[in-house]
């Protein structure tokens, strides 16, 4: 478990991870909101070479980032209602062999999403203490 | 000229037809037809982003609203991107099918200039270059330049979240239900909006936009004051979500106003969806003196095909038509890729 209380440490761990994906990889982040899953994202896609603005995809559903050896994929489910969405919205031809998804509110739709090969757990305790998880499949 | 728009990028399925870019013939989106009448119940009304299940019987009702036929259609536009990959392809399958078919020139347009043309709609002046433009959605929050038609520089955007996306969040900690910003504009309207202060945001940039930390001082205030087991009627949530909403647009006009001044715009126009916000409509009426401000008629700020329609208009008329093998672009960029240093 590593301490990512402070904007410092989150950066470092997300650089850190960022460094060890591959193409293929399907990560899922859980975590509530305020829990450090937004800035988490934003360092590691610098750390693999996104220099656009990364916003969050809450509304958008799916933002995608195209980068030499692959598509970065930043998803979050939290809108959909029916597991039909996903197959309309494309899932297959965004997540492949040529991404790496990072997805939040994974586990609304289990069945219907590519098994996770990592899943990060964002906690927070008190006012400050943020937390993060990395469990590899 | 006859101009029919599609819109599928993401939550609504929506079609309409436009005279001349401006006069709006009819306007249909799929919430409005009752998925009862059309499916026999099949499909819940909730799915809303099942494309294509509406698409036809939106089309058909917009040709029939409109008191047309096909044949009187010149050219069909639809909406290329960004959005999701699956849902732009049924709207995109659609109006090759129709301009194929009709033999009429197709137009694809970025959703986001569809925004921008939705201040023409029911308008009789045109845009007064330079305009500066803020596009304020659920999920957009930029300020961008067009200094002439079909030019666009992004002065900045929102290093996280979208305005729209921190009205929701915040409703969602509130516990005022969803969609957010029509349940905190409706709730703010008695309310105090000096009542409760928020911390001030900084950015690197001075015309980019932050709303995280708005969006966590909400999640503070409430472990502090229980405002999510208030009665939505209480004095208090009033005050509460007059004084967020003041916040959250004056972030909005502060550089709205800033950047105006800066390039010497002639007018400021607003779209997306949160252009429908009472105290947005009001605020940016502050605008430096001499700029005219103009925002779209409330019905068409959220996602629709008129606004669609009246981009296509502008782009058929300046020759602007699409080959009919294009493909969907998801990550479609009105401006070119800002670069941001790490």
């Amino acid at each position: 478990m590593l301490d990512i209380s402070t904007l410092a440490q989150t950066d470092a761990a997300a650089r850190d991870f960022a460094r060890t994906l591959n193409a293929g990889d399907v990560v899922y982040l859980i975590g509530q909101m305020g829990t450090g899953k937004t800035t988490f994202t934003q360092s590691l896609a610098r750390e693999l070479g996104v220099s656009d603005y990364v916003n969050s995809p809450t509304f958008t559903l799916i933002n995608e980032y195209p980068l030499d050896s692959f598509t970065l994929v930043h998803m979050d489910l939290y809108r959909i209602r029916v597991a039909g969405e996903l197959i309309e919205m494309g899932l297959e031809s965004v997540v492949n062999d040529h991404s790496i998804a990072l997805i939040e509110w994974a586990d609304l739709f289990p069945e219907a999403l590519p098994t996770a090969t990592i899943t990060l757990t964002f906690d927070l305790k008190g006012h400050d203490e943020r937390t993060l998880t990395i469990t590899r499949h | 000229m006859l101009v029919f728009g599609i819109e599928s990028s993401c939550d609504e399925t929506s079609a309409g037809v436009v005279i001349g870019g401006k006069q709006i013939l009819s306007h249909v989106v799929s919430t409005q037809i009752k998925a009862h009448q059309v499916y026999g119940g099949v499909v819940p009304e909730m799915a809303s982003r099942l494309h294509v299940h509406h698409l036809i019987p939106v089309l058909d009702a917009a040709r029939e609203k409109a008191g047309i036929a096909w044949g009187d259609i010149d050219g069909v536009a639809f909406t290329v991107g960004p959005g999701l990959m699956g849902s732009l392809g049924v709207g995109v399958s659609a109006a090759k099918a129709m301009a194929s078919f009709l033999k009429v020139p197709m137009i694809g347009v970025n959703h986001i200039e569809g925004h921008i043309y939705s201040n023409l709609l029911d308008q009789e002046d045109d845009f007064h270059y330079p305009v500066l433009v803020l596009v304020a959605s659920g999920g957009h929050t930029q300020l961008i330049l067009m200094r002439e038609p079909f030019s666009y520089e992004l002065l900045g955007n929102t290093l996280d979240d979208a305005i729209g996306e921190a009205f929701d969040k915040s409703a969602r900690t509130l516990g005022l239900g969803y969609p957010g910003g029509p349940a905190i504009d409706n709730i703010a309207q008695t309310g105090n909006a000096k009542s409760h202060s928020f911390p001030h945001v900084r950015t690197e940039r001075d015309l980019d936009f932050s709303f995280s930390g708005l969006k966590t001082a909400v999640l503070r205030y409430n472990q502090e004051l229980g405002l999510s087991s208030l009665p939505k009627d209480a004095p208090q949530m009033a005050d509460f979500c007059a004084s967020l909403q003041a916040r959250l647009i004056a972030e909005l006009t502060k550089k709205t106003f800033l950047a105006a001044e800066r390039y010497q715009v002639k007018q400021i126009v607003i779209a997306g969806g949160v252009s429908a916000n009472s105290a947005l409509r009001e605020q940016i009426k502050g605008a430096p003196t001499g700029v005219k401000v103009s925002m779209p008629p409330l019905k068409y700020c959220t996602d629709n095909g008129v606004m669609i329609a009246a981009a296509g208009y502008a782009r058929l008329l300046a020759g602007q038509t699409t080959p009919l093998n294009v493909v969907p672009t998801p990550s479609l960029r009105l401006v070119p890729r800002a670069v941001i240093s790490k």
